[in-house]
């Protein structure tokens, strides 16, 4: 996804750039760490197989990554052009275009075209004595290419043409089924796989330690999971958390709970409330209740009715607690798949519903009342 | 003078009165100079913005209380005229996009780009960047979500902005990860019979418990509400003595006779009738999600257990369609007809099982 | 549309002798210099469309042979809208010595009586214009008689009414026009508003000048008394331009606030076409959100060209007009083709071709001559019933656009879900019954569904959509709200209108967004919807049709929307009114003090002592106050008549501002004899 920080040089506007690197306490981790050479890329074992080999030939395809957010798929390809022209060069060489942002296909075009017309000055040893690659191209990174528009894409096709001798491009995209079949059929296209928990875990512990912050397993765990193998959120969510926990007084340690709150999520025990009001059995592992036992759930409107104004009132987001409602129901080890699926049914109008705006509270309430009845039938 | 609810807001962190962990946690960012873009959520009523506002009074001193009120025009791509109430201070600024209905988009990227690329003009200011407060965050359009977050970016050195929200659930992923999420739950009613207690005290007066406890009952966790509730019943008994009853605004007295009447007759003729009274409410500019929840949650009350879920799916179902579609009387008049047709199905059901 | 080197040409006004109207009309150019007219009207050229004068028709047409083309041009420039036509070509034959002129323009309305306004209207426009000449009974009202809006659908006679008045009551129209081509404007407002404002400043310059400057017009001093004059703006500048609409309102301000002692009166003429059906509701953009709202100011009509403080003010009076009644039009036509075919060979048009043409124009007495031209051109070979039916085609063919059903008509099929083998109603009359059995007898019995679909097993409808849809006077979303509004009559029990409003959500609910998102089935889907839910037979309790309330409602949610902001604002200002420190003062949201404010609102009227520093806006009530009544019923929407409309003036003015829908789609021939019963037996055609 987007980075300013390369945008920026990219477009000299190296005013902002030069601020942003006296502060590098507020720069973002996700750019600080992100990787410099695609071998540090974590967890695309195939992707980045066959990307040393164009290292080593030179010869670079049009590619077309794609995959889920914060899977790599832009710090791979900028990894990538670095340790093909070198910083000295990287800057002229590559140009990153966000392709939601600048909207008109015009505007994208004359950017091409301004980009392309600059001859690559080639110095193959660059100023830290290395020697780079350095083909005779320039690569455009287009961002975000799946929320180009049909005809966009169209465009876009024509572009690649004209310019094919200089340039290579890289489209990068969340849902390769968005990218229309002549632009997708000119690349290669690399699938970027969710992280696996493994990696994830380690590139986190790795930054934490270059932070000198003290983090143990179970936030990490924690961080894995709620950003569902989304690196940068993870890292994201790490950074939030040590700069809430640097900040106050006494520093105290990052907490599980602290992940949770910065992520949005709601807390494990007031789903499995929810959860037990609507009828469904949460066997309790890990027994830190002490509390004496809630509402034990045989349903009923007037409970379900109660527990949803408290989730409201607590401010939690209806689309966090029906995800994790979901979660809950989906892997659930004692509902039978019918039951299953008839939740499912509703998980997926609850979503669409809201994806439409409608009102949470009712929503909440009918995912409540649905589930509930589907449990019990 | 003025409302009580604004006259007694709070003014520094120290002295709000709840959600402490929240307070310290805002005190402590404030004074790390490491402060991040906020979204602070919670449902209305909760106190998000008067957290903002003392979070900015720590930030910046009591500058920030010296406010005043612009009138921004902004022009659309087609030239027309949006026009936006701004209030600012030497350090912030604070917007309502949402007011500039679609075109929110032009507002949010004209008037980011302008405070981004001056800089902070007070060389005494305890900050170098200034804020930008944004209201109804949840109501942008996804154009001008997209625009902010790619403003949020560039100009991290010189802004920050707040943005405030009643749920996250309307705000696209990137600009989630991009803040700093900030909960701020409705109070417990404990918390609320406090506060309320104490506003009484400094306005000059006792409040009776039995009455704080109606009123935090009636306001269902809005402190904002309550407040309101206690200056309207103040005004009308001054004693707050005897039996009270507190005064529920007229639309949600109207509403509760609507209900009644979808209660206790089903035919065509009292559907014309319902209608007219949407209509009122409507033209009474209240949003019509209320009218459908505040009605619902009355005949729901009033019907029998099985028929309950019924009424809350369909409730949610034409609530939905609302939003989709335009002519929000057809979709309140939807769910009424499909209310009156169960409950009249219901009671036939009844009398044909007492002849077998 | 006109040779475009024609229309470019600059007429040479002076040299033509007859000008477009009678010598006291004159034109004033864009720079507001004006244009001598005529030394003397020494010819009468025009002819009325309403009466049987006979005037020398033969002068003009030798002028007019050799200014042909100038005369277009001229007519261009003049009129504006569609009104050139290449007809020389077309009507070479005996209708020759009128080439060249259409007949709208040749049998302009010359005297009152000729005019087929509604002799109260034009009362009306007259009285305003003395009053504001003479001061009315009591001598004062001439200060107050500064703006006349006249509004109403076009081809109702606002501009001819006013002319015709002109001349009767002896004052000079000054009027103006945008001489600037359309195209130009075009791209000037979307480039750079250079150009525009260009025209604008001519127009604020001719505005000064004809308001003020009283000498440069009077042809002498000593005629002053007698020299009244009003300024004629038919063709305003392009308000939707923001900026330009604000200079207009300026303007407008200006010229009324302007201490004179003999002001010159305005008079604004809106059509307001391109109105009905908008029936989009605000409320998205207000509070939906999410979703997109829509533009909802992109229309003109008197509220976008005058501002709210002078529309409701005293210096404006508003006169809207109806269409035209058919009894009215036809007499006109009538006389228009006696005077035109008393020195013709040919024969004039038969009276089923006049009645098409009647019917189908809608009050619009402009299409109606613009058709009846036509007609007259084209030779309808032979005559007698073989032919009525091909000239009935060709007339459709003409008139397509405004071939429509009356609306009453339309809700009466729809609603009453004829279907097969309904039982005739009781005074059904034999031909009826004919037609019925014809219709049947045309119609495929439906198909038994399976068993587990019977309960959507209905007879055959008598309904034929496509034709409706092809003939609806409305579009679908103004249909839909009639009959919202009119459903529930016909159905007995509230299971039997489930389905229907069920309908009505969804069709409201589909598509998407953005115009070409829209669902292009609506139409179909509403009335199948329709058909399909609604009991068969239907209930007959002689039923009445009613308007939808829903802009009546609408416009009062809007005025809700301004008390809102109003109390806002009073509480920012209450707030920051409190030395300096005015804490958080942009947190009240409109909602919050639609759903919370209201009870302190309300308390705080109740007493009599306020603490504030200036008390509540009272405005305040349209959105807090709310009592609940049960004898709600007399809300009730007004009626729609099948004779509707274009007699009970008073009433439908009235009307015309809650709904505003234009009267012309629900407006049926006037020789039909009225009532409610049996209106669902109406004439396939």
């Amino acid at each position: 996804m987007a980075s300013s920080f390369f945008a920026a040089k990219a477009t000299s506007s190296s005013k902002l750039t030069s601020k942003q690197r006296v502060e590098p306490a507020l720069q973002p981790w996700v750019e600080k760490y992100r990787p410099k050479t695609i071998d540090d890329i974590s967890a695309q074992e195939h992707t980045v197989a066959v990307l040393r080999k164009t290292l080593t030939s030179t010869n670079l395809p049009h590619m077309l990554f794609y995959g889920p957010p914060g899977t790599g798929k832009t710090s791979t390809i900028l990894a990538l052009a670095r340790q093909l022209f070198g910083p000295d060069n990287f800057r002229n060489r590559v140009l990153e275009l966000n392709a939601s942002d600048e909207r008109g296909i015009n505007i994208v075009r004359d950017k091409i075209k301004n980009f392309a017309r600059q001859t690559p000055r080639a110095e193959t040893v660059a100023s830290d004595g290395k020697v780079y690659p350095c083909p005779p191209y320039k690569i455009i990174i287009l961002d975000e290419a799946d929320s180009m528009t049909q005809d966009a894409q169209g465009a876009l096709r024509r572009i690649m043409e004209t310019y094919a001798r200089i340039t290579r491009f890289c489209l990068v995209c969340n849902y390769v089924t968005r990218i229309i079949e002549p632009l997708a059929s000119r690349c290669s296209k690399f699938r970027f796989t969710p992280l696996d928990s493994d990696s994830a875990a380690l590139r986190l512990s790795h930054i934490a330690q270059a932070e000198e912050i003290d983090v143990d397993k179970a936030v990490i765990d924690e961080l894995i999971s709620t950003s569902a193998g989304d690196l940068r959120r993870a890292i994201t969510y790490l950074q939030s958390a040590s700069r809430l926990s640097s900040s106050s007084t006494p520093a105290t340690k990052i907490k599980p709970v602290d992940i949770q709150e910065i992520a949005g999520v709601v807390p494990t025990a007031v789903i499995e409330d929810f959860a037990r009001i609507l009828g469904i059995e949460v066997q309790n592992d890990m027994v830190v209740d002490d509390s004496p036992p809630r509402v034990d759930g045989r349903g009923g409107f007037e409970p379900i009715k109660k527990y949803v104004k408290f989730l409201m009132r607590e401010g939690y987001s209806a689309t966090q607690i029906i995800s994790q409602v979901h979660d809950l129901v989906t892997f659930h080890p004692t509902l039978n798949g019918r039951k299953k699926s008839k939740c499912a049914l509703v998980f997926a109008e609850a979503d669409k519903a809201l994806c439409d705006g409608a009102d949470e509270e009712l929503w909440v309430m009918e995912v409540g009342l649905r589930v509930n009845k589907a449990v019990l039938s | 003078m003025s409302l009580w609810v604004d006259q007694y807001r709070p003014r520094s962190l120290d002295a709000l009165s709840y959600h402490h962990g929240l307070s310290e946690r805002l005190k402590a960012l404030a004074a790390s100079g490491d402060f991040p873009h906020m979204l602070f959520y919670g449902p209305s009523g909760a106190g998000k913005k008067t957290r903002i506002s003392c979070t900015l009074k720590q930030l910046f001193g009591s500058g920030v209380e010296k406010l005043k009120i612009d009138q921004r025009v902004f022009l659309s791509p087609s030239k027309r005229k949006i026009e936006i109430n701004i209030v600012q201070s030497n350090y912030h600024i604070e917007i309502t996009p949402s007011e500039a209905g679609n075109y929110d988009r032009v507002v949010i990227q004209e008037l980011l780009k302008e405070i981004a690329q001056t800089q902070q003009v007070d060389m005494g200011a305890k900050q170098r960047f200034k804020v930008v407060i944004i209201n109804e965050a949840d109501s942008l359009s996804r154009d001008a979500q997209a625009a902010l977050r790619r403003t949020m970016e560039k100009y991290m050195s010189n802004m920050r902005i707040i943005l405030c929200a009643n749920s996250t659930s309307r705000l696209i992923a990137p600009i989630k990860s991009r803040c700093l999420l900030m909960r701020v739950a409705a109070p417990s009613e404990d918390e609320m019979l406090a506060v309320l207690q104490s506003v009484a005290r400094r306005v000059g007066f006792d409040l009776p418990p039995e009455a704080g406890t109606k009123i935090v009952e009636d306001s269902n966790g809005n402190l904002r509400k309550a407040l309101l509730v206690l200056e309207a019943l103040k005004m009308q008994s001054p004693d707050l003595t005897g039996p009270l009853s507190i005064a529920k605004p007229d639309w949600e007295v109207y509403c509760h006779k609507v209900a009644d009447l979808i209660v206790s007759e089903q035919s065509p003729a009292r559907v014309m009738e319902v209608r007219t009274k949407f209509y009122e409410l409507l033209s009474h500019c209240i949003p019509p999600t209320v009218i459908l929840k505040t009605v619902a949650e009355r005949v729901v009350d009033k019907v029998d257990e099985s028929l309950k879920a019924d009424i809350m799916h369909w409730a949610a179902f034409y609530e939905v369609r609302m939003r989709n579609g335009n002519k929000k009387i057809y979709h309140l008049e939807a769910w009424v007809v499909k209310v009156m047709s169960l409950y009249k199905q219901f009671f036939y059901n009844i009398d044909m099982s007492e002849f077998d | 549309m006109a040779p475009k080197s024609q229309a470019q040409t600059q007429p040479q006004v002076g040299k033509r002798k007859p000008t477009k109207s009678s010598s006291l009309h004159r034109t004033v150019r864009l720079d507001g210099e004006r244009i001598p007219s005529s030394s003397a009207p020494s010819r009468m050229t025009r002819m009325d469309p309403l009466t049987a004068f006979s005037k020398s028709v033969t002068t003009v047409s030798t002028v007019n042979k050799i200014n042909a083309s100038q005369s277009q041009g001229q007519k261009f420039k003049g009129k504006g809208k569609a009104k050139i036509q290449e007809y020389e070509s077309e009507n070479s034959g005996e209708d020759g010595q009128a080439a060249g002129f259409l007949w709208v323009d040749k049998y302009e309305p010359m005297t009152e009586a000729q005019l087929a306004v509604h002799a109260r209207k034009v009362e009306d426009v007259r009285r305003w214009f003395d009053e504001a000449f003479e001061g009315g009974p009591s001598g004062k009202l001439t200060k107050y008689r500064r703006i006349l809006v006249l509004t109403g659908p076009s081809g109702t006679g606002k501009t001819a009414t006013v002319r015709v008045l002109a001349k009767e009551m002896g004052f000079e129209i000054m009027e103006w026009k945008n001489t600037i081509g359309e195209a130009q404007n075009f791209f000037s407002q979307e480039s750079n508003t250079s150009d525009y404002e260009g025209l604008f400043t001519k127009f604020e310059a001719f505005l000064a000048r004809a308001s003020t400057c009283h000498n440069i017009f009077a042809s002498s001093s000593a005629q002053k008394s007698k020299n009244r004059r009003i300024i004629l703006l038919e063709d305003l500048p392009n308000i939707l331009h923001s900026k330009t609409q604000t200079q207009f309102h300026e303007a407008l301000h200006a010229l009324v606030s302007a201490q004179s002692a003999n002001p010159v009166p305005v008079v604004i003429i809106i059509s307001d076409s391109g109105l009905r059906g908008e029936a989009t509701d605000e409320r998205r953009a207000e509070a939906g959100g999410w979703g997109w709202g829509k533009d909802k100011t992109q229309i003109i009509d008197v509220r976008t060209v005058l501002p709210k403080d002078l529309l409701g003010g005293q210096f404006v009076t508003e006169i809207s007009f109806n269409p035209i009644a058919p009894t009215l039009l036809r007499k006109a036509l009538q006389a228009m083709l006696s005077i035109h075919f008393s020195r013709s060979s040919a024969s004039a048009p038969s009276k089923e071709v006049l009645d098409t043409i009647v019917e189908s124009a809608n009050g619009d007495i402009r299409s109606a001559i613009m058709a009846l031209q036509f007609a007259c051109i084209i030779e309808f070979p032979g005559r007698g019933k073989k032919r009525l039916g091909e000239q009935r085609i060709v007339l459709e063919a003409v008139t397509r656009r405004e071939q429509s059903l009356a609306l009453f008509h339309l809700l009466g099929k729809v609603l009453y879900n004829k279907r097969m083998g309904d039982p005739p109603s009781a005074s059904a009359s034999a031909k009826d019954l004919q037609k019925e059995r014809d219709i049947d007898a045309a119609l495929k019995p439906s198909v038994k569904l399976p068993v587990h679909l019977h309960q959507h097993d209905r007879r055959a409808s008598r309904v034929n959509v496509e034709s409706l849809y092809a003939d609806s006077p409305i579009d679908t979303s103004l249909f839909s709200l009639y009959i919202h509004q009119n459903y529930t009559q016909f159905c007995n029990e509230v299971e039997e209108s489930e389905d229907l409003a069920d309908w009505l959500s969804w069709i409201d609910a589909s598509g998407g967004d953005m115009w070409y998102q829209a669902n292009p089935h609506q139409f179909h889907l509403l009335t199948l919807g329709t058909l399909h839910s609604l009991p068969s037979p239907v209930p007959r309790r002689s039923q009445k049709y009613y308007k939808p309330e829903f802009f009546g409602f609408l416009q009062k949610e809007k005025d809700a929307w301004d008390s809102v902001c109003a109390t806002r604002d009073w509480l920012i200002d209450d707030l920051l009114s409190r030395d300096g420190s005015g804490w958080r003062a942009g947190g009240w949201t409109k909602n919050d003090v639609v759903l919370e404010v209201g009870g302190v609102l309300k308390a705080q009227d109740a007493i009599q002592n306020s603490k504030y520093a200036r008390p509540p806006p009272p405005v305040h009530k349209l959105f807090s106050q709310m009592t609940f009544t049960r004898t709600g019923n007399t809300v009730r929407a007004s009626q729609l008549d099948e004779r509707d409309d274009f007699q009970a003036d008073q009433q439908l003015g009235l009307d015309r501002d809650l709904d505003m829908v234009s009267p012309s789609s629900i407006y049926k021939m006037a020789e039909e004899k009225g009532g409610w019963l049996e209106s669902d037996d109406i004439d396939e055609f």
